[in-house]
């Protein structure tokens, strides 16, 4: 055991020593050590450089208020920055290294900055990169954004795994000190469903590290008793090792719930509270004197927790600085767990107890009325020099300064609503309003610094609470507890120190970049905080801003309440970005949607592709087929010359009904849909409210008072919101509604001139003959027992039907049209034949509603009712919209046939240089089209139709594309749309 | 007659964290299911209409209440054709069959609520959502339509086809990476 692990006393498990790592050296642990408990246990205390000047840097704190310990965290390949060395708990085999420094924590070239310190103050970027404005983008910025940052990304994938979950409570209690432990027990007595939220991994705060007596036992006893009673009671739940990040509107929280042995290592909770109490505790504010930033110097309360709590000796010869009652108790409890304190050095002249008697007690010398001035050694402090209270100057060896300089309620999550602190001279520091209505402040968190104080707020909490949610404790929970000295005279800094005095650890801001600052007239706190970044690092200025901050009213002749704080805002500590993505990440980054059919295409080989969340067959290569745009060819020429199926069951379906059914549908779409007879299909365009083209499909009327209608698969939810939003908010007069069948029906694209052939074999009984069931027409049969929804519509220009099934029978269909139609060569084709098909025919699909583009552009203009109002027409009428020099649809083909095209390129005058200001439009969708055998386009060309037969360069810089090409209608197969009628 | 496919079967029609059947979330099949929308006003359904949130069992199948004068029936048969018989027995209601359309699972067990609580951001206390409480709501990024049928601390979830094997995948992400019940004991540290 190292000579720093005090023999006996502590919350350590000695009989379980963790081996660790730091800097590539080993060190041992005992479970229930921190990483800097186990370090400081170990001698180790030079552990970080600084932000900017590299300097050494100790361990200041022992909780989440850090701003000097940051490591960074081996885990497997990737490694976590910026993690805090006091709440990281060991475990066996943790690996950790410094960081900010090169090549090693103890020789660090970048400590070189130091010596140019006195031009690096406050706005020294500001002021001395103003010119040449030239070099700004291509060095100053470069070198300035390589400096910057505290730990760095290795880039390595994160591969811990992260849970989420949501809780819900009558009672959320942040933070488990005595106050919250008081509170939550009082609520959970008074029937209250309590949440206990604590981010240590035991609970007791405070009480954690010193010796009270409560209710007459000791405080260890009564915690115990306590933490049994509530893990007794199942209206309680207890977070452990959980840090309350943020407050959101009507009562939601977040936390972030670390955990060491279960298969994600981290879970991110989404809390829903109906009263929420914040039990967080205070952070000791260190005092601003020259050199306190060396290894060594700590808060009292750290070097207090290291000895009491994890048994780690901070240093052979302490020395007590402090302003503050609690201070001199820290003295006594490291006294008492066997720790050497020298000296005791308080600025205050006298106080309400007998210091001298504490210090004899203790053996420590007694400085009244005196201060720090210096602090003598660099990587660890080995002497300071004290001025007394005659002015005299005295050297003391010493390796550990505590120092106490007030405490400060950590409030930040009351901030996060929009409530101001608000400065109290009762304590010297900021507390919230009353009106901070999202969370009750009580305890050490509302400045009652006292523990029966924090006890009786807790209680009284709880019962104010459970008033509030109609049940009471009878009788009311009271506590008792020792009484204890609070009295804090503020000392904001030592004027005569004889070296840099640091206010902000984490960067590097002094008690001179506040002067200056506020010489140069960044007066306000919100100023100063962005001009010198005083408060900015990961800690957000927790033991840093009370301190700047009055410093800023001293030297711009404030009061410190009229120079006020900043509002702390989400995240009250840092969050990894996996935290909020949980298990949504790699394949599972989003849901996944399979089609009825997934499995039979699966097993034909189908390539799928993703079509936002669905997996759709793209194309089924065969055996000897090496390369996609064969089987696309060989897929298209197979519907083309006999049959084909294509899955279409990710097209967006609604089932409209009522007596008004039709009538919405005359108000969403721009032609009348009212008039269409039952049995009958239409084409349906639809508009956005400012004119331009939202979606296009079919309706189908089934009787009066059903339609079902069709959208993209891209636009399925979109066209869903609409029509609902149209039916409850625009048109509640209509007697309409509406139903999501996306889901329900497997949809499937017959197409080919053998397809009537092949669904007459499907269903025999059925007449499907052109007199009968002609093009754009529907119907409802059965098939086998099952019910069956028939089209007769086509996409790919060809005699076509689609046909659906209910979705659990959708892979029977699938198969059974497959039997039926082998002998007419059916062919199963993909999405990307089904594109091709499509181009051929001209019809404009996704690419070409791209959202910027018109009724007129696609040259859907003619069916623009003109006796009717629907969404859209007023705005699709204006000019702009309207005018025939916008871009708009045509067809390309190559004038050299075997040129490829490629979609996006750019179509320039033959001749004209590559600029915007010539550029005629671009194209949108290509093709190898079999029929044609050369590749063909669709393309949003300016004035296009009325330029057909005109030639223009093809010009794709990105690809290399680079040729002519000649304007052309867009329909390049069967323009007089016969064989749909066939 | 054609048998239907489960979307599930491909992979595995359940999902038990503890290898056995106490805890499970499994496809509820043989059900069909039909989307109403039912005005207030109208009994030709000829059964009571569920209050908003709640679920109300009939003779032959239940009602689930899924938003303003819109439900789900559940049926105890599979019959391919419940939706279209239903509408020709209620002619005041408008009615689109949906048995294809979703995935009836069940989720039991002892784990059942902390798990699924993960999932989902409503408030699933027993004193609040109680027996026959129905929500439709989201879990694990898929929207569900999610009901409690009894006492008994059990749950049925209707998720759209397509995304059953997605469910699938969170509950048992959810299941693998724990629950606070599961973890309090193991978590509470003693003081030494």
């Amino acid at each position: 055991m190292s000579e720093f692990r005090l023999p006996s006393g502590g919350a350590i498990d000695r009989t379980k020593p963790l081996r660790f790592s730091f800097d590539g050296v080993d060190y041992e642990g005992f479970a229930g050590d921190t990483l800097a408990s186990a370090l400081i246990a170990n001698g180790k205390h030079f552990v970080a450089r600084s932000f900017k000047y590299h300097r050494p840097r100790g361990i200041l704190s022992a909780g989440p208020e850090e701003p000097s310990a940051l490591i960074t965290l081996a885990h497997g390949e990737h490694e976590e920055p910026n993690a805090l060395a006091t709440t990281t708990w060991l475990r066996n085999g943790l690996t950790a290294r410094s960081q900010n420094n090169w090549p090693s924590l103890d020789l660090d070239l970048m400590a070189i900055n130091g010596w140019f310190a006195p031009f690096f103050a406050a706005g020294f970027y500001y002021k001395t990169f103003m010119w040449p404005g030239a070099l700004w983008e291509r060095l100053y910025e470069p070198l300035i954004r390589r400096a910057a940052g505290l730990g760095k990304l290795n880039a390595q994938p994160d591969e811990r795994c992260y849970d989420s979950a949501h809780v819900f409570c009558d009672l959320l209690v942040i933070g488990a000190g005595p106050a919250g432990l008081a509170c939550a027990l009082a609520a959970a007595r008074a029937g209250l469903r309590v949440l206990l939220i604590e981010q240590d991994r035991a609970l007791g705060g405070r009480l954690l590290s010193e010796n009270h007596v409560i209710d007459g036992a000791a405080s260890a006893t009564w915690l115990e008793r306590i933490e049994a009673e509530l893990a007794s009671l199942p209206s309680v739940t207890i977070l452990r090792d959980t840090t309350l990040f943020a407050a959101y509107d009507h009562g939601a929280f977040a936390a972030l719930e670390r955990i060491e042995d279960g298969y994600a290592q981290q879970r991110l909770w989404r809390i829903v509270a109906k009263r929420t109490v914040l039990a967080t505790g205070a952070h000791e504010r260190p005092i601003v004197f020259g050199g306190n930033d060396a290894p060594g110097v700590m808060l009292a309360s750290a070097v207090e927790t290291y000895a009491s709590r994890f048994a780690a000796r901070a240093g052979d010869a302490i020395t007590v600085f402090t302003t503050t009652d609690s201070g001199w108790r820290a003295a006594q409890n490291i006294a008492n767990s066997g720790a050497r304190i020298v000296a005791v050095i308080d600025p205050r002249m006298d106080a309400s107890f007998d210091r001298a008697a504490l210090c004899d007690a203790m053996g420590a010398k007694l400085f009244s009325g005196a201060h720090i001035a210096g602090v003598r050694g660099k990587k660890r402090v080995r002497a300071i020099d004290i001025v007394d209270r005659s002015g005299s100057r005295h050297v003391l060896r010493t390796d550990i300064i505590a120092v106490s300089g007030g405490w400060n309620p950590a409030i930040g999550i009351g901030c996060h609503l929009g409530a101001r602190p608000i400065w109290s001279d009762a304590i010297h520091s900021f507390v919230l309003p009353s009106d901070a209505a999202h969370v009750s402040p009580i305890g050490a968190a509302a400045g009652h610094f006292s523990l029966t104080n924090a006890l009786m707020d807790g209680a009284n909490a709880a019962n104010l609470a459970a008033e509030a949610l109609g049940k009471t404790n009878t009788p009311p929970v009271i506590f008792t507890a020792d009484q204890e000295n609070v009295s804090v005279t503020p000392l904001w800094r030592v004027k005569d120190s004889n070296s840099k005095a640091f206010v902000d650890l984490q960067n590097d801001v002094t008690d001179f970049d506040i002067s200056l600052a506020a010489r140069e007239g960044f007066t306000s706190v919100e100023h100063l905080k962005r001009y010198t970044t005083l408060g900015m690092g990961v800690d957000q200025g927790k033991t840093s801003n009370v301190n700047g901050f009055a410093l800023l009213a001293e030297a711009s002749g404030k009061d410190i309440a009229e120079a006020g704080t900043i509002l702390a805002r989400p995240p009250y500590a840092p969050v990894a970005i996996g935290a909020f993505a949980g298990m949504h990440r790699d394949e599972h980054f989003r849901p996944t949607r399979f089609t009825p059919s997934h499995e039979w295409a699966e097993e034909r080989g189908a390539v799928f592709v993703d079509a936002g969340e669905w997996k759709r067959a793209q194309w089924y290569p065969i055996e000897g087929e090496s390369d996609w745009l064969q089987s696309v060819t060989r897929e298209a020429s197979a519907v083309r010359s006999a049959v084909g199926i294509c899955d279409v069951s990710t097209l967006g379906k609604i089932e409209v009904q009522g007596p008004d059914a039709g009538a919405l549908l005359d108000f969403v779409y721009v032609n009348r849909m009212s008039n269409l007879q039952p049995g009958r299909v239409r084409y349906g365009l639809m508009l956005r409210e400012d004119g331009f083209a939202l979606d296009d499909g079919s309706v189908a009327r089934f009787s009066d008072q059903h339609f079902f209608i069709t959208t993209t698969t891209a636009n399925a939810a979109r066209v869903m919101q609409h029509l609902d939003f149209c039916r409850q908010v625009l048109r509640p007069d209509l007697d309409v509604s509406t139903a999501s069948a996306t889901e329900q029906w497997a949809q499937y694209s017959v197409a080919g001139p053998k397809s009537r052939a092949l669904l007459q074999r499907l269903l025999p009984t059925l007449n499907i003959s052109n007199a009968v069931f002609p093009h754009m027409s529907a119907l409802m049969t059965q098939w086998r027992g099952i019910p069956l929804r028939l089209y007769r519509l086509s996409f790919s220009g060809e005699l076509a039907y689609e046909i659906a099934a209910p979705a659990h029978y959708g892979d029977a269909l699938m198969r059974a049209l497959f039997e039926c139609g082998a002998e007419f060569g059916v062919t199963p084709y993909g999405t990307e034949a089904l594109g091709v098909l499509r181009i051929e025919k001209g019809h404009a699909a996704g690419n070409e509603f791209s959202g910027q583009t018109t009724a007129h552009d696609l040259g859907f203009g003619r069916l623009l009712s003109l006796k009717r109002d629907y969404i859209g027409r007023v705005m699709a009428e204006r000019a702009a919209l309207t005018d025939p020099m916008r871009l708009r649809l045509v067809g390309l083909r190559p004038v050299d046939p075997q040129m490829r095209l490629t979609s996006g390129a750019h179509l320039l005058p033959i001749g004209a240089a590559p600029s915007a200001s010539v550029d005629d439009g671009y194209v949108t969708s290509v093709a190898f089209s079999p029929s044609l055998s050369h590749w063909i386009a669709l393309a949003l060309v300016r004035n296009g139709p009325n330029r057909l037969g005109e030639r223009l360069r093809f010009y794709d810089p990105v690809r290399g594309g680079n040729g002519e090409v000649e304007l052309c209608a867009p329909v390049f197969v069967d323009p007089t749309g016969e064989r749909v009628r066939g | 007659m054609v048998e239907p496919l489960s979307p599930l079967l491909p992979v595995a029609p359940s999902y038990s964290p503890t290898g056995d059947a106490s805890e499970i979330c499994a496809e509820t099949r043989g059900a069909a299911i039909a989307s109403l929308h039912v005005r207030p006003d109208d009994i030709s359904l000829g059964a009571p209409l569920p209050a908003p949130g709640r679920m109300t069992r009939g003779e032959t199948f239940t009602l689930i209440s899924t938003g303003p004068c819109t439900y789900f029936a559940v049926s105890d048969g599979a019959d391919p054709m419940f939706g279209a018989q239903l509408a020709a027995t209620a002619a005041g209601a408008r009615i689109a069959d949906q048995s294809g359309a979703y995935v009836l699972m069940r989720i039991h067990g002892g784990q059942a609520r902390a798990i699924l609580q993960k999932g989902v951001f409503i408030d699933l206390h027993p004193d609040v959502f109680t027996p026959h409480a129905a929500a439709l709501t989201r879990c694990g990024r898929i929207s569900v339509v999610l009901w409690r049928a009894d006492e008994a601390l059990e749950y049925g979830v209707a998720v759209p086809r397509s995304y059953a094997r997605s469910f699938l995948d969170w509950f048992a992400f959810a299941c693998r990476a724990g629950t606070v019940a599961r973890r309090r004991d193991c978590h509470r540290q003693r003081h030494l």
